[in-house]
């Protein structure tokens, strides 16, 4: 027997020779022939990308929004608060610079805070101070002035609360000496029109806190949301527990689709072997096989991508009356692409396997070994 | 690259056992070597092996036991990859039943193993043209296989697998669908190339009228060599 040369160079047969171009016009002469088994794939995108839509919308609608909007470490004009206990109320308040505009009008655990923390007025809600007094400490009740009359306005209505008279309590209290029940408000928070910032606790059901939040973020448009991190991971969970059965659908469509996608693809795989068998004939290596799957799911993409944003907007819109946020389109685009991607993940692994006498000969393909001794086909296969 | 001088394809102890029933061996023990330039025909009654040989000798199929060597390379040592970027330089197969892709023309089935080989476009279309000059198709360039008759089918099937002038060319029946007249312009092809381009031809046939442009016939009988015969020996 002769001696043998060596192989042939490695980065030839890992790198496709088939280019892009001519591996989209193949797929887009094949798509066009087979045109019912693609309006399938593309309809069954479309729809994964719409159902996607639906699902953002509502869950940004109810709340996954106002999760997900976090302010700087500094808490700007107009912010809504949410706390979930006193302690990370004052440090996040001491951390905070020019906190202007925050007012509490509910009965809050942290008034044993410390008036030193700045420009805070206290609102004396117990018998200790007379109600209808706002209670500052004596350099800020000198700004405001002391003795002057401030309205106070509920912010959870809107509604007038009354006018409160500023005194000043002559000196800072010490920390602890404030009675449990007393609340601070700002001098900006005192009219109305400069109501601009309201805080809650979370201690309580945070779905209430949350349908409360996004009901006053709506009343004060330009408000916004600052949560400390455990506060964000209640809320979220809350948001996530009211829109679970959404998700489950989404996820559900999702997987439905790309089982769609991925039958299709594999019988429209199937239904080509030839062709395919010949194209290993005359020299495509397994990444040239691949990046023909690849395009024909490009163009399945390309097709069913843009109809389902189409279709999720009108549902969204029409629907389900929901606003729909800018992130919904790449997010359902994104949901699509996956769909289609864990579709073409069995066509793929069988590109992968299938060798050229299986391909030519229409033998069985085996998407997760190539067992040599299957001649007689038991062991399955495609 | 055909720094070799040893036979360009050879086989030994080839055989190929299919495990049907109670069992059978398509091919058994089967020698072969084919010289550079050779126009090698194969005959025999149908179920011989010659299409299993032929199979195995272009890599498609893998045998029970043996090897095969093109230009001095193993195919045992090579993956399905590595095999398929062989074919792509060095070895056209020509098939009974045309097997052209059906979604490319007959000029883009004919560019096509170039493209793979991954030539120069404008070398690729000056091939391009002059094989379908060569094969009588130039009218037909655009037309898609299922536009062209059985005969053209044929012909551009074969310009594909001359296209990148590979050193060997393997046809199994390339004539056995097609008519008479036909047949003949086929072989009258396959001759022209193997005399003007010098392409080395292995042919397996049931067509008597290759044997007057073969240079050697090697005949199967029930997967075993039973003639070799030198027809018209190159100078």
């Amino acid at each position: 027997m002769p001696k043998s040369r060596a192989l042939l160079p490695q980065a030839e047969r890992l790198r496709p020779a088939l280019s892009w171009s001519m591996a989209r016009l193949m797929s887009k002469r094949r798509l066009r022939r087979e045109i019912g088994a693609a309006a399938v794939v593309a309809l069954s995108v479309a729809l994964t990308v719409a159902a996607s839509m639906a699902v953002v919308c509502m869950v940004s609608q109810n709340g996954d929004a106002a999760a997900r909007e976090v302010a700087t470490p500094s808490l700007p004009a107009g912010a809504i608060i949410i706390f979930d206990s006193a302690e990370e109320a004052v440090s996040a308040l001491e951390e905070a610079e020019g906190f202007e505009g925050i007012a509490n009008l509910r009965r809050f655990p942290w008034v044993n805070a410390d008036t030193r923390l700045g420009p805070l007025f206290v609102l004396g809600a117990l018998d200790s101070v007379e109600r209808g007094t706002l209670l500052c400490g004596p350099a800020l009740a000198k700004e405001a002035g002391e003795g002057s009359s401030l309205e106070v306005w509920d912010a959870d209505t809107g509604s007038l609360l009354g006018t409160w008279t500023v005194r000043s309590t002559g000196e800072y209290l010490p920390e602890g000496e404030y009675p449990e029940g007393w609340a601070w408000v700002s001098t900006d928070s005192l009219g109305h029109e400069n109501l601009s910032g309201i805080a809650f606790d979370v201690t309580g059901d945070p779905s209430v806190v949350l349908s409360r939040v996004i009901k006053l973020s709506r009343s004060y448009p330009g408000a916004k949301v600052f949560m400390d991190g455990f506060t964000r991971h209640i809320v979220r969970k809350a948001a996530l527990r009211a829109y679970l059965p959404w998700q489950a659908v989404s996820v559900m469509v999702a997987l439905t689709a790309a089982s769609a996608v991925s039958c299709v693809l594999a019988v429209s795989f199937l239904g080509r072997k030839r062709a395919l068998g010949i194209l290993k004939v005359i020299g495509a290596t397994r990444p040239d096989l691949r990046r023909l799957v690849l395009a024909e799911c490009w163009y399945l993409g390309y097709a069913g991508i843009p109809v389902g944003l189409v279709i999720g907007f009108a549902l969204c819109k029409l629907g389900l009356s929901a606003p729909v946020p800018a992130a919904a389109f790449p997010a359902s685009a994104v949901m699509g692409a996956l769909a289609l991607a864990g579709g073409a993940l069995l066509p793929l692994r069988l590109t992968r396997n299938a060798t050229c006498d299986q391909l030519l000969n229409n033998k069985a393909i085996y998407a997760f070994s190539n067992p040599s001794c299957a001649q007689c086909g038991l062991c399955g296969g495609f | 690259m055909n720094e070799w001088h040893g036979p360009i394809l050879a086989c030994h102890e080839l055989s190929k056992f299919y495990a049907v029933g109670d069992g059978l061996f398509a091919l058994s023990n089967v020698e072969l070597e084919v010289e550079r330039g050779q126009f090698v025909v194969i005959m025999g009654p149908s179920g011989s092996g010659k299409s299993t040989l032929l199979n195995i000798l272009g890599g498609i199929d893998r045998p029970t036991h043996g090897e095969v060597l093109l230009n001095g390379r193993k195919y045992s040592r090579m993956s399905e990859d590595d095999l398929a970027v062989m074919r792509r330089r060095e070895l056209g197969i020509v098939f009974q039943f045309f097997n052209l892709l059906p979604e490319l023309t007959a000029a883009e089935n004919i560019g096509m193993p170039m493209r793979l080989a991954r030539m120069d476009e404008r070398d690729i279309m000056s091939r391009v043209m002059h094989l379908l000059e060569v094969t009588g198709l130039t009218a037909r360039a655009n037309h898609y296989p299922v536009e062209l008759s059985g005969g053209e089918q044929q012909r551009v099937a074969i310009a594909r697998a001359l296209a990148p002038r590979p050193s060997i060319v393997l046809a199994d029946e390339p004539t056995g669908n097609l008519d008479s007249k036909m047949s003949q312009e086929i072989m009258k092809l396959f001759k022209r190339f193997n005399q003007e381009e010098g392409q080395t031809f292995v042919v397996v046939t049931h067509e008597d009228g290759f044997l007057d442009y073969a240079d050697t016939l090697i005949r199967l009988s029930d997967g075993e060599i039973v003639e070799r015969k030198v027809l018209n020996a190159k100078k």
